[in-house]
């Protein structure tokens, strides 16, 4: 088959065709058009296309990752939603948890409200915490609710009821009583979108789909539309923010916030697609950008999903999401010195304009790009192949100013602002791995995005792991990782029961019922029953506890098997655990999938002969000096030729560091591994 | 003399790792107080206990570590400190704030020698007492409060103290929770020791304890600085307590606040005398007040250290309400400590132009119910804290629902509440009408109503219920509204509440609305859009709109 993967980025839509009979890649760069990203995808496919000397028939399947609903939330630019609250609850989502943001600010803006007081009606009818019906819903009123929100003209209706995980009627019924009354508005209830408990993130949850979906449904029906006009044939896919893929019908409506982060997903796919390629199954993934770094894990060969994350303005969303840590922290990251005389990096970003000062875009405080470029690891006669020139000029007086101010050279500040950038993104790997007890001695970094490749070793070093990886290219990972992933449907039943002594059989029939549930929705996704999958979890707590732990389990295991799983590991990830004392299962999950289609994804040509290298005088930590260094056009790399530091691996979208003491070596896939030279 | 640059690299991991352990904490605990609500903190100490990076929820909460650091190290001469230890201490009279903020630390040993401690605190639904809860408006001394731990080992070389775990379990209401919660925190301690002895390994105890220093020093350095451009001058205020919880008449706070080159004073002389019930602001509490309100003022963006203290001097007398003695009843301290805040940023508004607020909810209306839990029959202690408005300040309207000051601790989840304890929350809503007026109004208070379907020995309280302490307006701007609580027992007679601890009954409902937040600014200039806005969203009725506004402007 043919397939395309299209990622939409904040400045480029990245296209790449893959071959899978001839073992062919095809990658295309277009601008992307954030007023109409369709636009850019179909301009970038239609060339891509071109530039493989197909046409459109020839292409099976096309997998969009996309940050339009990503866009939405940062900007909120929601659609016009109202909700239907049980009586007493309209204000829960602007209450939220009564947190203040920044507990210090007494100058603090209000808190951005998602749908304003006046469209937040209430209707009587309470459920209890076993499911018992207290109060019968008040019909009469939520018709006349119903007709006063029509009235006021919002798209959407949000229907949030207290205790609906345990028992839904009452928000089945206003459910329906909005499509009987106003049958043009889309509605969503609490129980559609989650059934975990806590009614404030259910609530936000249910809220962010509504004032979503409006928006997103018709950008994916138009982009379905244009597809099939310019003659393609294939079905449309969306990544999730499950990093699993999902049928364009299956990314709309009570799905529509799922696409919340679509476009990170991909990377961290893509680091994925480049563990199997080089047979590493422990991974970080480290996407370097220009105002942030996003951070993610992958274990045994496989990305770790959580099934809550905050927004960026807070609110929590629950949804199955890859975890994904970002920071404040990437090649425009603005050095800076505080009024204590203590150096700071970011979070403040010199972003594309102004830019970095030797852009020459008029940016004037110094950046980490700025001090890279003071050291030479970034190369002075221009980036891009030259396409991007730079002024190093600019840059040493820029860092010189700080440097004066630290009373250190021009260089020792240049490595100090790149030190305290990495460090800030170590502390945030650390954090991540911790969450889960992993040792980062037994992982390795991959490095993505543009600036990725500058930073991995040092941050190697500076964490203890033993190996790096850079992919062939770093930045095409996201777009790679569209046409890795699987088709994904993580279904889950909420229970509580004894986990020493669970109700056995109603484990299997939930287990069964899921399981049903799940391969028919790949059935009717278009998966053959071979390539059909479902993996089994199970949440487990100790009593009292609200955090569960979601542990992998098979079908029919008993349960003392997986208590010594679960003791374990809780000590792992908390250091404590608690044999003999009261554990409680709070959830069953199956994640139905499919199994992948293809294998190693060829993503370029290796050389067939060495390139001539060039050399220039670069600074390293561990120099403490200029060193002529050489510097190696990556694709003249032969497969196995090893290099040792010092030098520079370059390459179109990306420079890797080679610091003295550390080896590259040209692998599979066109890969580099790098690692501690042996003595 | 250590570069800026190392100074900078250690600080983001020991930020990271402290970052870490809070974590931990969390999401291993046992209780909503801890997990939803984040009553917690953790922090890192150099060897002489000054605290160096802190993960903090709760801006009391840090204070409270600091101070207690010194009462530890003199206890526990250095000769008698081992690796593995662990310490646990909550005695407000050894630096502690209440009794029910347990305090966890570890030393780090290098070479031989600590190099560092790793602490952390949280609150703790119950350490016995008198009370459900064991905090007691009521309570006549110390002895009232539950247990009180001087600082000794919990854990001695790695292996816990058996008879103290015991004894512990044995004499608190709802010992799952408190053991689970107490093992989380020792859990989180450790694991800080344990990051701890690779950071030793790479940086090595000479730059480690340098980059410490330094980072003091600029902290330091940095108030100086901040406290040198701002001109020289002086504030007073003075704020009230309804009552010292027993019914006396109101309890006098007064402050006095000066800056003077780079020193800042602040002044308690004419605060009333130690109460004789337990609202007292015990010492720690009141400076945890300082120190908030003057990083909330000069410094809020910049990582909080000890080394900003250096720049401060704080008078407090003796024997009076913000430093009561032994063995003087401390347990809602929480309740003065924020009244003492509110009372010290008032003093600062009157030299510092750009600390243009209005005053915000104090009164911190709470319940704690000791009650069965619903599916198990075993005993639990529920516990919900809620906010309220803060002031209007130049730019913004006040913050809705929130936990101004010192606190900032979570609302109880409606399903939570109901799923672990016998007791159904009806509403959970924003009052209208409760922000006071202004051009920037105050934040709108909080409507809580509680269906108890068990019997339940319930403890409830708020400050902040007479009109005349409401939150203050600033600049023309109007006060907000006062708290009330309203017991309507079942057979329906009504009880209003001020600190009250009672049986509650299957059927009995308890209705809270906190206090909202002062206005900022002459209401006049308030923008028609706004008005109508809040008049659309129902936060002002006609009527009150009617009462301070310009309702023509709009119509």
């Amino acid at each position: 088959m043919r397939r395309i993967g299209v990622d939409t980025g904040g400045s480029f839509t990245d296209c790449v065709l893959i071959d899978d009979a001839l073992g062919t890649v095809t990658v295309e760069k277009v601008p992307s058009q954030p007023a109409h990203p369709e636009r850019a995808i179909l301009d970038g496919i239609m060339r891509l296309v071109a530039k493989a000397g197909l046409t459109p028939a020839d292409i099976g399947a096309i997998v969009h990752g996309t940050t339009i609903a990503t866009n939405i939330v940062i900007e909120g630019t929601y659609a016009t939603a109202g909700i239907l609250a049980t009586a007493g609850c309209r204000d829960v989502i602007e209450i939220g948890t009564q947190q203040r943001p920044q507990p210090y600010d007494l100058l603090h803006r209000p808190k951005p409200v998602l749908v304003p007081r006046d469209r937040r009606l209430e209707v009587a009818g309470r459920i209890a915490a076993d499911g018992a019906e207290v109060e019968a819903l008040d019909e009469t009123a939520a018709r006349q609710a119903i007709t006063a929100l029509a009235g006021a003209g919002v798209q959407a209706i949000a229907v949030t009821g207290l205790f609906s995980f345990v028992a839904p009627a009452h928000e089945t019924r206003l459910a329906a009583l909005v499509s009987e009354i106003a049958p043009e508005i889309y509605v969503v209830a609490s129980s559609d979108v989650s059934r975990e408990m806590r009614e404030y993130p259910r609530f936000a949850t249910t809220v962010v789909n509504a004032a979503l979906a409006p928006k997103l449904d018709p950008y994916i029906r138009r982009l379905q539309e244009e597809i099939r006009r310019q003659g393609f044939a294939a079905d449309l896919y969306v990544m999730q923010s499950s990093g699993g893929i999902a049928t364009a019908q299956r990314s709309m409506g009570q799905r529509a916030h799922h696409l919340v982060l679509s476009g990170p997903a991909a990377g961290i796919i893509g680091g994925l697609v480049t563990s199997r390629l080089v047979g590493i199954d422990r991974l970080v993934t480290l996407d370097v950008g220009g105002t942030s770094a996003d951070i993610g894990i992958l274990a045994e060969g496989q990305s770790r999903i959580r099934y809550e994350m905050p927004m960026p303005n807070g609110m929590p969303l629950h949804v199955p999401n890859l975890e994904i840590e970002t920071i404040g922290a990437g090649g425009g990251s603005i050095a800076w010195i505080d009024a204590g005389g203590a150096l700071q990096v970011g979070p403040r970003s010199a972003g594309a304009r102004p830019g970095p000062v030797c852009f020459g875009l008029g940016g004037t405080e110094p950046t980490v790009t700025d001090a890279q470029l003071v050291l030479r690891r970034l190369n002075p006669a221009g980036l891009l192949g030259g396409a991007l020139t730079v002024d190093r000029d600019a840059a040493v007086s820029a860092v010189g100013h700080l440097a004066e101010r630290l009373g250190l050279g021009v260089e020792q500040a240049a490595l100090g602002i790149v030190a305290v950038m990495e460090a800030n993104m170590a502390g945030a790997i650390m954090r991540t791995a911790a969450r889960h007890g992993d040792d980062l001695r037994d992982f390795a970094l991959i490095a993505a995005g543009g600036a990725g490749g500058l930073s991995v070793v040092p941050l190697a070093i500076a964490l203890g792991m033993p190996r790096v990886v850079i992919p062939p290219h770093p930045g095409l990972l996201s777009a790679a990782g569209l046409l890795a992933a699987d088709l994904r449907h993580d279904l889950s039943v909420p229970v509580l029961m004894d986990a020493a002594k669970p109700d056995a059989a109603l484990v299997a029939r939930h287990q069964a019922d899921l399981e049903a549930q799940a391969l028919a929705y790949l059935a009717a996704d278009g998966i053959p029953p071979a390539r059909r999958l479902c993996e089994h979890a199970l949440d487990i707590r100790y009593f009292g506890q609200e955090y569960a732990v979601t542990l992998p389990v098979q079908t029919g295991e008993r349960a003392d098997a997986v208590l010594a799983r679960f003791h374990d590991s809780h000590a792992r990830i908390y250091g404590h655990s608690a044999p003999g004392t009261g554990v409680e299962l709070t959830a069953i999950r199956v994640t139905g999938r499919s199994l992948p289609q293809a294998g190693a994804l060829p993503m370029s040509e290796a050389a067939t002969e060495p390139a001539a290298g060039t050399s220039r005088a670069v600074w390293f930590e561990e120099t403490g000096g200029y060193v002529e260094t050489a510097i190696l056009d990556r694709f003249g790399l032969l497969p196995g030729q090893i290099v040792a530091g010092p030098a520079i691996i370059e390459q179109l979208d990306s420079t890797t560091v080679l610091p003295p003491g550390w080896t590259a070596r040209a692998a599979a896939g066109n890969c580099l591994i790098i690692e501690r030279m042996t003595p | 003399m250590i570069d800026p640059v190392t100074v900078a690299v250690v600080g983001s991991v020991l930020k990271a790792l402290i970052g870490e352990t809070g974590d931990a904490l969390r999401r291993s605990s046992h209780s909503p107080i801890i997990r939803d609500m984040l009553d917690y903190s953790c922090a890192l100490f150099n060897a002489q206990g000054e605290a160096v990076a802190e993960d903090a929820n709760i801006p009391a909460l840090l204070g409270s570590m600091t101070y207690s650091m010194p009462h530890l190290l003199a206890e526990n001469p250095t000769e008698t400190v081992f690796p593995g230890d662990v310490f646990i201490g909550n005695d407000p009279y050894r630096g502690c704030t209440h009794t029910l903020d347990i305090h966890i630390f570890a030393p780090v040993f290098a070479e031989g020698r600590v190099v560092a401690w790793i602490g952390n605190l949280a609150h703790h639904n119950d350490i016995g007492g008198t009370n459900p809860g064991t905090e007691g408006f009521a309570n006549r001394s110390i002895y009232e409060e539950g247990l009180r731990f001087p600082w000794v080992k919990l854990v001695e070389q790695g292996r816990e103290n058996t008879a103290l775990v015991r004894y512990f379990e044995n004499n608190t209401r709802d010992p799952i929770a408190s053991l689970g919660d107490l093992r989380a925190q020792i859990a989180a301690a450790r694991l800080g020791v344990r990051r701890m002895a690779d950071v030793v390994g790479k940086f090595g105890v000479v730059t480690l304890e340098a980059a410490m220093a330094e980072r003091l020093a600029q902290s330091e350095r940095r108030i100086r600085r901040v406290l040198a451009e701002t001109p020289d001058g002086a504030g007073f205020a003075e704020g009230f307590l309804d009552n010292d919880g027993i019914g006396s008449e109101p309890v006098r706070i007064a402050v006095s606040v000066a800056v003077a080159a780079d020193e800042l004073v602040v002044d308690f002389t004419g605060t009333d005398p130690q109460m004789a019930g337990g609202m007292n602001c015990s010492r720690t509490a009141t400076l945890a007040g300082v120190i908030f309100a003057v990083k909330a003022a000069f410094d809020p963006d910049a990582d909080q250290t000890a080394g900003s203290l250096r720049a401060l001097r704080v008078i407090l007398p003796e024997r009076t309400a913000v430093n009561p003695v032994y063995p003087a009843a401390v347990s809602l301290r929480h309740l003065a400590a924020q009244r003492v805040t509110d009372t010290i940023v008032r003093a600062m508004t009157g030299f510092k132009p750009d600390l243009a607020v209005a005053g915000g909810f104090v009164g911190f209306s709470s319940l704690a119910a000791e009650c069965r839990h619903p599916r198990t029959g075993l005993p639990v202690i529920m516990a919900d804290d809620l906010g309220g408005g803060m002031g209007g300040n130049r730019l913004h309207d006040g913050l809705s629902a929130v936990d101004p000051y010192l606190g900032n601790v979570g609302i109880l989840p409606m399903e939570v509440c109901e799923r672990q304890y016998p007791i159904r929350i009806l509403t959970t809503a924003l009052e209208p009408d409760s922000g006071g007026c202004g051009a920037h109004r105050g934040g709108l208070a909080i409507r809580r109503v509680y269906q108890f379907l068990d019997r339940c020995d319930v403890v409830f309280y708020t400050e902040q219920t007479r009109a005349e302490f409401a939150a203050w307006g600033a600049s023309g701007g109007k006060a907000g509204a006062p708290a009330r609580l309203v017991l309507e027992r079942a057979d329906g007679t009504r009880l209003p509440i001020t600190k009250n601890r009672l049986m509650v009954e299957a059927g009995d409902r308890l209705v809270t609305v906190t206090g909202g937040g002062g206005g900022w600014g002459d209401p006049a200039q308030r923008p028609a859009a706004r008005l109508a806005q809040d008049l659309r969203e129902g936060k002002i009725s006609r009527e009150a709109a009617t009462a301070c506004y310009n309702l023509a402007a709009i119509s």
